[in-house]
C-alpha cells in the first residue's frame, strides 16, 4: 500500500494516507479532528483547499464543491485520496479543537512492564494500540471503578505499546494499585488520545522545555520525536528535582545529547546544596542560564506550581504566551 | 477570489464592528447564560461578494434539474407511497428552516463577539433561501404529481394537523425561550449537527430510489448549506463552555434538546424512511443502521464525547437510551403504525405493506411481525369503504394511545409512559425524559438555581381535546381535508386512485365519535385512574 | 444481460404516477388554496412565503406551543406599537424569496467586481488628488460601519420579530442588502490601500469612533439599535435615517462630488447603497401605506408614526448638521451643506406626504 504524507496547513499538523482511504478517515484514524458534517461530498463542511499534490476525489455533490471552486484549488477531504504527499490549507477549523485527538477511542491493554525508576516514580509498560501524536496523553480506568486518571504517553506512535510515567503518591486511587496490585498480564481500559502538548514542527525557533517529577513523560515523546525526524533546532531541556535520587533516565538524556545535534539536558536540584550540577527552583535556573529565550518555543509540563512560575518568568522574558505550550488537563491530573 | 485575498478581505470585514458607546444593542431576547467577550475567531471565511454569486450558481443548477424533471416526465416513475409522505413533510420543514433564520438575531444578541456575528447573518440569509426553496419544491410536486390533494392545502394542514404540530415544535424550538437554549443548543448543536445528516443524506437517497431525483437536488444544495451553521453551532458552545457558570445549563438544554430531537425527528424521517420506500433491497440500510452511523458513531462518538474533556456533561444515558428506542423498542415502526392508524385526519394517503414489505422488516427488525404484522394485515383488510369503519374504530386489538404532553408524538412505547399532575392537570409522557422537560427543565428555576429566562410549554397541546367527543366526518370538515367535490377525503389509507368506489368520502365516517384520551383521563376518580393506567402500561398492544 | 455479482441498485418503475394520468376528485386542484392570492393567479413569490409562518388567527388551532418566560407566544402583535386589521395583506412589492436575493445580489456582486477591475487596470486612482484620497479614507470608509451596524442589529434583529413571514423576509433581506453594502465599502477601501500610495486603510475606524463630524451618525445608529419595537425600527431607520442621513451623504455628497475631484468609482460602489435603498424603500413605503390606510387603524397608526417620527427627526438632523463640515473638505466642491440638506428634507417630505403623514414640527428646527 502507497503512503502519502499529508500536511495541514496553517496548523502544521502532518498524517500519513493510504491511497485508498480519504484524507478525513486518514486523518480520523490518526487521532487528527477535522471539521466534518456528512462525510457524503455534500455539506462542504471539510472544503479545503489545495496547496500542493496530486488529490482525486470520488464522487461529490456539485453542491458541495462547484466546478469553478474545484479549479479554484478547492477539495472535500471526506471524497478526496492522496496519489502523492499533500500540502493541504484548512479553512473551517477550530484551532483550539483539531489537536484534541479525534475519535477519542477505547484500548484494552494489558500491563506488561512495571519498574521503578525512582522511590516514588514508576515506569509502567502496556501492551496495546492507541494512535497518538507525540506528547499527548490518555485516560486511564481505575480498575473496577468509573474513575479515570490521565498520564502522558512517553514512548513514540506506533510501537504497539504505550509507556507512561507515574508518580506514586500515598493512598493514590490508580498510582497506590502500582505498589504490588497490578501484576504483569492485568487488564487495563484506556480511553484517548486527548491534549494538545505537540510539537509545532513548521517553527524554526529554538527549543525550550522544562519541566519536573512524572511530566518528563511526554517531553521524552517529543524529544524522540525530533530525533526520529531529525530535527536541528536548537533545544534545550531543564529539568528540576528535589534531591539526586529524583532523578532518573540520565542515560536516555545523554543518549539525546549525542544524537541530536543541538541539544542539551540541565538537570537541577532544589534540596541539594551538594549537588554538582545545577541547583535551585528550576525556574530560577532557567532565568539564570536561557539568557534571551523570547525566540523560543516553550513546552512545560510538570506540576500546577511550576507551570505557573515558568509562565510568569517567560512572560517577563519576553516570550510571547502564544509560543508557550502546555497541557492545562494533564499538569494538574497528575495530582491525585 | 484568491485565496490569499479571501483571508486579507476576512480580516477586513472584522474591522466592520465597533465598541458602541451611546447606546448598546437592545436585549430583546434574553438568556441565563453569560459570555466573555474573548476573542474568538469566525471559523469559516464568509464574504458575501464570494457568497451571492456561489449560492446563485447552486440555484440555477436547482431550477435546471426542476426543468429537466419535467422535461423527462420523472411522475412517471415516482413512487405514490413516497410521495404522499412528501405531503407530510413538506408541510413542515419550510418552518423549521424560516425559523432558524428568525433564530439568528437571537444567538447574536446573546453572544457579546461581532466575530461571531457574521456567520450567524449569513446562515439567516441560508435559512430563508431554504424555506423558500423548499416550498418552491413542494409547488413543483402539486402541480405534476397525479395527485394534488393535501399539497394544496399544505401550510393550512402543516398548521391544524395534529402531525404538524408534532414538527412544528421542531421549528417553534429554535425561536422561543432562552436565547441560547433555543438558537445554539437545540438548533445548532442538535438539530442541525446531529439530526441533519438523516434528513438530507438519508432522505436523498430515499427518493432517489423511489424515482424522485427533484428531492435530492433541493436537499443536496440546502445540506451544502450546513457546514456554516454546524460552525456557528460549535464557536458558540466553546465559548459557552469557557465559562463554568454554563455547565449546568448545558447539560440541561443538551438533555432535552437531544431527547426532543430524538423523539421527533426519529419519528418523522424514521416513518418516512423505513414505510414510505418501495426499495426492499437486503442490503438498503434500515434507518436503525443509518442513524447508528450519522448519529451514535459520527455525532455522538465523535463530536460530543471529545468536548467532555472542555466541561460538557454529554447525556450518554438518553443517547444509549434513543438507540434503546429506536432497536429494542421499535420506535419507528410504532410511529409508523400510529401515522397509519389515525389516517381519516392526516392529508396525506398510506399505502399497506406487502409481502416484500413484511420480508424486509422482518429481515432488519427480527420480530417485527410478531408485534406489528397481523396489524398491517388488518389494515389492509380495512383499506376500502362500504362494509367496515377505518380501522381506529374498528377492533383490532390496537387500542388509540396517550400523547406525550411535551414531545406530542404519543406514549406509544407503553411501559415507559409517565403519568403525573402537573400544573394542576394530568398528564402523560412518553418518557421520563420528557416528563422532566415538562416538570424541571421548562421552569423558571432549575435545581435550585432562578432561570428567569427559560421557556414555557404553552398552547393547546393534545391536540384531541380540540375535538373532544365530535363526530369524525365534522372533524375532517373542519380541518379542511375534505376534496373539491366536496365529499371525498383527501386522505386515503391506500393508494387506489382508479375507482371512486375505493375513495372513503365523509358519508363513510359520519357516526364515529372521537374522544381525548387527556381529557377522559382527568374525568376519572383516581382509583379509575390507577387501574387505567396500570391497564394501559401492561397493553402490549398487538392484533391477535 | 449479465448482472455484475454484488452489486446492487434500487430498481425504480414506471408509475404513471404524473399529472392528469387519472381523473378523481381534486385531480386538477394545482393551487394553494389556503390564502386569497392579490390577483387572479398567486405569483411564485406568494406561493413559496404565504402562511410559512402560522398565525393563530388564520390556521394555528392548537396555537404556539413554546411560550417565552413572560408568557410570550410566537410572534406577538404586541411586538409592535401598530395595528392591523390584517397583517396578511402585506406583500412585498421587490417579491423577494431565494432566487430574487441572490439574482439581485449576485448582479451587485458582480458589477462592482468588474468596476473595480477596471479602475484598478486604467490606474484610474492614480489621478486623484491627496485631499480627496483622505475624503475617501476617512469620509467614504466611515459609512462602511453605519451600514454595517444597521444590518446587523435594526434589520436582522427586526426579521424575527413581525406577525407575518412576508414582513419578516423582507426586512430579512433589508439586512442582507446592509451587510453586503458594508462589506463592499470595507473591501472597496482595502483595495483602495493597496492601489492607492498613502491611502490609510485603518482610518475609517478612527474616524467612525471618534471624528466629532461622525459621532451625531454614530450615535443615531447606535440608538437605533436599541429599538424593541420593530415598527419603530423600520420607521426610523428607512423613513427617517435614510432619506435624512443615507441619501444625503451617499447621493447628494458623494455621489455629486466625487466626478470633480478625478473619481468615477466611488459613485459606482455608492450606487449599490441607492440601488438597494430604492428596493427596501419599496417595501417600507408599502408596509406603511397598508397601515396608514387601515379601516380600523390608521389614525391610531398614524399617531404611533408621528410620534415615532418626531422622537427621531431630531436625532437625524442632529447627526446631519454635525457632518456639515465635511462638505468643505473635498478640493472641488460642487454643492454647499444647505443644498443638500434641501434636497434631503424635500425627499423626505416627499415620502411622508406620499404615505399622508404629517411632517414632524421638529424638520425645521
Amino acid at each position: 500500500m502507497t503512503k502519502h504524507r499529508v500536511r495541514f496547513e496553517p496548523v502544521e499538523i502532518e498524517i500519513e494516507a493510504d491511497e485508498d482511504e480519504t484524507i478525513l478517515e486518514a486523518a480520523f484514524r490518526q487521532g487528527v479532528l477535522l471539521m466534518h458534517g456528512c462525510k457524503e461530498g455534500q455539506c462542504s463542511s471539510c472544503k479545503s483547499f489545495l496547496l500542493d499534490g496530486d488529490l482525486q476525489m470520488d464522487r461529490y455533490s456539485t453542491f458541495a464543491l462547484a466546478d469553478y471552486e474545484s479549479e479554484e484549488g478547492y477539495v472535500l477531504l471526506c471524497k478526496g485520496h492522496a496519489y502523492s504527499d499533500l500540502d493541504i490549507e484548512l479553512i473551517n477549523y477550530d484551532e483550539d479543537m483539531i489537536r484534541a485527538g479525534i475519535p477519542i477511542g477505547l484500548v484494552d491493554a494489558e500491563v506488561a512492564e512495571i519498574a521503578d525508576l525512582t522511590h516514588d516514580i514508576t515506569h509502567l509498560r502496556l501492551n496495546g494500540s492507541m494512535p497518538f501524536r507525540p506528547g499527548q496523553y490518555a485516560d486511564i480506568q481505575v480498575p473496577g471503578t468509573g474513575e479515570w486518571r490521565s498520564f502522558s504517553m512517553a514512548n513514540r506512535p506506533g510501537e504497539g505499546r504505550l509507556d507512561f510515567i507515574v508518580k506514586r503518591y500515598p493512598g493514590g486511587r490508580f498510582s497506590g494499585l502500582l505498589e504490588g496490585t497490578l501484576r504483569l498480564g492485568d487488564p487495563l481500559r484506556l480511553k484517548g488520545p486527548y491534549g494538545a502538548f505537540t510539537l509545532r514542527e513548521k517553527s524554526d525557533r529554538n527549543l525550550l522545555f522544562i519541566g519536573g517529577g512524572a511530566g518528563m513523560a511526554p517531553i521524552l515523546s517529543l524529544l524522540a520525536q525530533l530525533r526520529d525526524q531529525r530535527v536541528r533546532r536548537p533545544a534545550v531541556y531543564y529539568y528540576g528535582a528535589r534531591t539526586e535520587r529524583d532523578l532518573f533516565h540520565l542515560d536516555l538524556m545523554a543518549g539525546f545529547e549525542a544524537e541530536l545535534p543541538a541539544f542539551s539536558f540541565v538537570p537541577a536540584l532544589s534540596h541539594d546544596p551538594s549537588y554538582a550540577g545545577e541547583k535551585g527552583l528550576i525556574t530560577d535556573v532557567v532565568d539564570r542560564l536561557a539568557g534571551d529565550p523570547a525566540e523560543s518555543d516553550a513546552y512545560l509540563c510538570g506540576p500546577p506550581p511550576m507551570i505557573d512560575a515558568a509562565l510568569d518568568l517567560l512572560e517577563r522574558k519576553g516570550l510571547p504566551r502564544e509560543h508557550v505550550y502546555f497541557d492545562k488537563f494533564t499538569t494538574t491530573a497528575h495530582q491525585e | 477570489m484568491s485565496r490569499q485575498s479571501l483571508t486579507k478581505a476576512h480580516q477586513k470585514i472584522t474591522e466592520l464592528s465597533w465598541e458602541p458607546t451611546f447606546a448598546t444593542p437592545a436585549t430583546r431576547f434574553a438568556t441565563d447564560y453569560t459570555f466573555e467577550q474573548a476573542p474568538k475567531k469566525d471559523p469559516l471565511k464568509q464574504i458575501l461578494r464570494s457568497y451571492f454569486p456561489m449560492e446563485e450558481e447552486k440555484d440555477n443548477r436547482v431550477f435546471g434539474a426542476m426543468d429537466g424533471a419535467i422535461r423527462g416526465n420523472m411522475f412517471r416513475q415516482v413512487q405514490q407511497r413516497w410521495m404522499e409522505w412528501q405531503k407530510l413533510f413538506l408541510s413542515i420543514i419550510p418552518f423549521p428552516e424560516i425559523s432558524a433564520a428568525r433564530a439568528m438575531p437571537m444567538a447574536i444578541g446573546a453572544v457579546p463577539n461581532p466575530q461571531i456575528h457574521n456567520g450567524l447573518a449569513v446562515q439567516m440569509i441560508d435559512e430563508v433561501r431554504h424555506s423558500t426553496i423548499q416550498m418552491n419544491l413542494k409547488r413543483l410536486y402539486m402541480n405534476h404529481y397525479i395527485d394534488p390533494a393535501g399539497f394544496d392545502i399544505s401550510e393550512k394542514a402543516f398548521a391544524n394537523c395534529y402531525a404538524g404540530t408534532i414538527g412544528r415544535q421542531f421549528g417553534e424550538g429554535f425561536i422561543t425561550g432562552d436565547a441560547i437554549t433555543a438558537a445554539n443548543v437545540y438548533l445548532t448543536l442538535v438539530a442541525e449537527t446531529a439530526f441533519t445528516n438523516t434528513l438530507f443524506v438519508a432522505m436523498p437517497s430515499e427518493a432517489a430510489a423511489n424515482g424522485d431525483y427533484l428531492l435530492p437536488t433541493v436537499f443536496h444544495s440546502v445540506q451544502s448549506d450546513e457546514s456554516r451553521h454546524i460552525s456557528n453551532g460549535y464557536s458558540i458552545l466553546l465559548m459557552a463552555l469557557a465559562d463554568e457558570r454554563n455547565r449546568q445549563l448545558l447539560e440541561r438544554d443538551l438533555r432535552y434538546a437531544w431527547w426532543n430531537n430524538h423523539a421527533v425527528v426519529d419519528a418523522a424521517i424514521g416513518t418516512f424512511i423505513e414505510y414510505g420506500t418501495k426499495d426492499r433491497r437486503r442490503d438498503r440500510d434500515s434507518y436503525a443502521e443509518m442513524w447508528r452511523r450519522w448519529i451514535y458513531d459520527d455525532y455522538y462518538r465523535s463530536y460530543l464525547i471529545p468536548l467532555e474533556k472542555y466541561g460538557l456533561v454529554i447525556p450518554h444515558d438518553l443517547v444509549e437510551e434513543a438507540w434503546n428506542r429506536i432497536w429494542n423498542k421499535g420506535y419507528v415502526h410504532r410511529v409508523a403504525q400510529f401515522f397509519a392508524t389515525g389516517w381519516p385526519v392526516n392529508f396525506w394517503r398510506i399505502d399497506g405493506m406487502t409481502d416484500a414489505d413484511f420480508e424486509w422488516f422482518e429481515d432488519k427488525y427480527p420480530g417485527w411481525y410478531e408485534q406489528f404484522g397481523r396489524w398491517w394485515e388488518a389494515y389492509n383488510r380495512l383499506r376500502h369503504p362500504g362494509s367496515n369503519k377505518p380501522i381506529a374504530f374498528e377492533d383490532v386489538g390496537y387500542e388509540y394511545p396517550h400523547r406525550c404532553w411535551s414531545c406530542m408524538v404519543p406514549c406509544l412505547i407503553r411501559e415507559d409512559m409517565v403519568a403525573d399532575e402537573v400544573d394542576g392537570q394530568w398528564r402523560t409522557y412518553c418518557s421520563q425524559t420528557c416528563h422532566w422537560t415538562d416538570k424541571t427543565a421548562f421552569r423558571p428555576t432549575y435545581e435550585g438555581r432562578p432561570t428567569p429566562s427559560m421557556g414555557r410549554l404553552t398552547g393547546e397541546r393534545e391536540w384531541e381535546k380540540l375535538y373532544h367527543g365530535w363526530d369524525l366526518a365534522d372533524i375532517i370538515k373542519e380541518l379542511g381535508y375534505v376534496r373539491d367535490d366536496g365529499r371525498t377525503l383527501v386522505p386515503q389509507p391506500h393508494l387506489d386512485l382508479d375507482d371512486p368506489r375505493k375513495l372513503w368520502t365523509l358519508d363513510d365516517v359520519r357516526g364515529l365519535t372521537f374522544n381525548s384520551p387527556n381529557t377522559l383521563l382527568n374525568e376519572m376518580t383516581p382509583e379509575q385512574r390507577e387501574a387505567h393506567l396500570a391497564a394501559y402500561r401492561a397493553n402490549r398492544n398487538v392484533t391477535a | 444481460m449479465a448482472t455484475p455479482t454484488g452489486r446492487s441498485f434500487p430498481h425504480p418503475e414506471l408509475t404513471d404516477a404524473e399529472a392528469g394520468a387519472l381523473t378523481f376528485p381534486s385531480s386538477n386542484s394545482r393551487t394553494f388554496n389556503y390564502f386569497k392570492p392579490r390577483k387572479l393567479r398567486a405569483s411564485m413569490y406568494e406561493d413559496v412565503t404565504m402562511d410559512v409562518q402560522p398565525d393563530p388567527g388564520r390556521h394555528l388551532t392548537q396555537g404556539w406551543i413554546y411560550g417565552f418566560a413572560n408568557g410570550e407566544r410566537g410572534y406577538p402583535v404586541e411586538w409592535t406599537a401598530l395595528r392591523s386589521g390584517d397583517w396578511h395583506a402585506f406583500l412585498d412589492p421587490n417579491e423577494e424569496w431565494e432566487q430574487t436575493i441572490y439574482r439581485n445580489n449576485a448582479g451587485v456582486v458582480r458589477q462592482i467586481g468588474l468596476n473595480l477591475d477596471n479602475a484598478r487596470r486604467a490606474g484610474a486612482y492614480q489621478t486623484w488628488p491627496r485631499s480627496w484620497a483622505l475624503f475617501v479614507e476617512q469620509h467614504v470608509g466611515a459609512w462602511m460601519h453605519a451600514e454595517h451596524g444597521l444590518g446587523m442589529h435594526v434589520f436582522i434583529a427586526a426579521q424575527r420579530s413581525a406577525p407575518t413571514n412576508m414582513i419578516n423576509n423582507a426586512v430579512a433581506v433589508n439586512g442582507a442588502h446592509k451587510l453586503r453594502f458594508a462589506q463592499d465599502l470595507a473591501l472597496y477601501n482595502l483595495d483602495l490601500s493597496e492601489a492607492v500610495p498613502g491611502f490609510d486603510g485603518s482610518a475609517h475606524r478612527g474616524a467612525w469612533q471618534s471624528e466629532p463630524v461622525w459621532q451625531g451618525v454614530r450615535e443615531n445608529v447606535e440608538r437605533l439599535t436599541t429599538v424593541e419595537d420593530w415598527g419603530e425600527a423600520v420607521l426610523a431607520a428607512n423613513l427617517v435615517f435614510e432619506p435624512l442621513v443615507g441619501e444625503l451623504f451617499r447621493s447628494h455628497l458623494v455621489m455629486q462630488i466625487a466626478a470633480r475631484n478625478g473619481d468615477y468609482t466611488t459613485p459606482t460602489i455608492m450606487g449599490a447603497g441607492e440601488y438597494d435603498y430604492s428596493r427596501d424603500l419599496r417595501y417600507t413605503r408599502a408596509l406603511f401605506a397598508m397601515l396608514l390606510k387601515d379601516e380600523k387603524h390608521g389614525r391610531a397608526n398614524a399617531e404611533v408614526a408621528g410620534e415615532w417620527l418626531a422622537r427621531w427627526t431630531p436625532v437625524s438632523l442632529a447627526a446631519v448638521r454635525r457632518l456639515q463640515p465635511i462638505w468643505s473638505q473635498p478640493p472641488e466642491r460642487v454643492l454647499s451643506f444647505e443644498d443638500s440638506l434641501d434636497r434631503a428634507k424635500e425627499r423626505f417630505r416627499g415620502l411622508l406626504s406620499d404615505l399622508g403623514l404629517d411632517e414632524p414640527k421638529e424638520l425645521e428646527r
